[in-house]
């Protein structure tokens, strides 16, 4: 005869510390495996199936219960050589996300500032979605490499780098598939006309046509 | 160095249920009293509530001598403590003097 919850149990045991196996899953578990084996003896075979869903539904919750209270917790077991290896790779990752979004602005703004008045702080912040496509994975990886330079990696500090480049690597990709096509829509809408076509040479400018013309 | 605050003793309803039910009784298992409350507990939080109680010092665990049958886990089997009881009783006189139209 299998044991209900022996499957469940190795892998929570993987995941979880000993005290919380020890006061929280294997209670759990050796209640289901003792009203399991009941039903069994008797004979009521469905109701020792009703039994065993009944006790894995409860074990899910016992580990999403433990999970939640880990992710919230769990920062308050970090070593201090963590926390700051941590900091220091978030403080490196945003000093160069930050230096290479505003080196990639400065071209169109101080190409134009001098020939427009009519450009506008808030037309400024359209530029920031493009600069970002390149500025986020490149400042993350040089905040990696420089944060962790010479550093020993504890399980928990590479998991939440690990983390940690996932979520950028989504951020960037929902800038370049979402986010990115509707401030270039806008700019191209804001943006002074003389502006957007002496960006263009193949677009020479109206008043420059019509003196051809001319 | 500022004294440590003491800790504030609180019961939720659920950690009141089960001091009842352990005052009462005086052990039982989990699932004995997921049975004895009449669905007001689950056995999916029942666990955790208890976990939490014991770090309270409201109850206290041991294991079972020997399991029933072989190769199972031993069952764990609480019991109140004298702080447990002593807060289910203030806890319940304070409910009564505050509403004794329930007491």
């Amino acid at each position: 005869m299998s044991r209900p919850g022996v499957l469940l149990r190795s892998l929570a045991a993987r995941v979880l510390d000993a005290q919380t196996m020890e006061r929280l899953v294997d209670p759990a578990v050796a209640d289901l495996q003792a009203e399991y084996g009941a039903a069994v003896s008797e004979g009521r075979l469905w109701r020792g199936e009703v039994i065993r869903i009944a006790g894995y539904v409860a074990l899910v919750k016992v580990f999403a219960v433990c999970g939640w209270r880990r992710a919230i917790y769990g920062d308050l077991a970090w070593t201090t050589d963590d926390r700051r290896a941590l900091v220091r790779v978030i403080g490196f990752s945003v000093v160069p996300v930050v230096t290479i979004t505003t080196l990639l602005e400065l071209p169109p703004l101080l190409t134009q500032s001098f020939r427009s008045d009519s450009i506008k702080p808030p037309m400024l912040l359209t530029l920031i979605p493009q600069a970002l496509t390149i500025a986020l994975p490149v400042g993350v990886m040089l905040g990696i490499l420089f944060g962790l330079r010479g550093r020993a990696l504890s399980r928990r500090l590479m998991r939440a780098i690990m983390a940690m480049g996932v979520i950028c690597s989504a951020a960037s990709f929902t800038n370049l598939a979402w986010t990115l096509p509707m401030p270039t829509r806008r700019s191209e809408c804001s943006w002074p006309r003389e502006t957007a076509s002496t960006l263009e040479p193949s677009n020479p400018p109206k008043r420059a046509q019509r003196a051809d013309a001319q | 160095m500022a004294a440590k605050r003491p800790r504030m003793l609180t019961l939720s309803a659920k950690e009141s249920l089960i001091l009842e039910l352990l005052v009462h009784h005086q052990e039982m298992y989990g699932l004995q009293m997921v049975a004895a409350s009449r669905r007001r507990l689950k056995r999916g939080t029942v666990y955790v509530t208890l976990g939490r109680m014991e770090e309270k010092g409201y109850i206290t665990s041991q294991l079972e001598d020997a399991p029933p049958e072989a190769g199972g886990l031993p069952r764990r089997i609480y019991e109140p403590t004298a702080l447990g009881r002593r807060v289910l009783a203030v806890w319940t006189d304070a409910g009564h003097v505050l509403m004794p139209e329930l007491a």
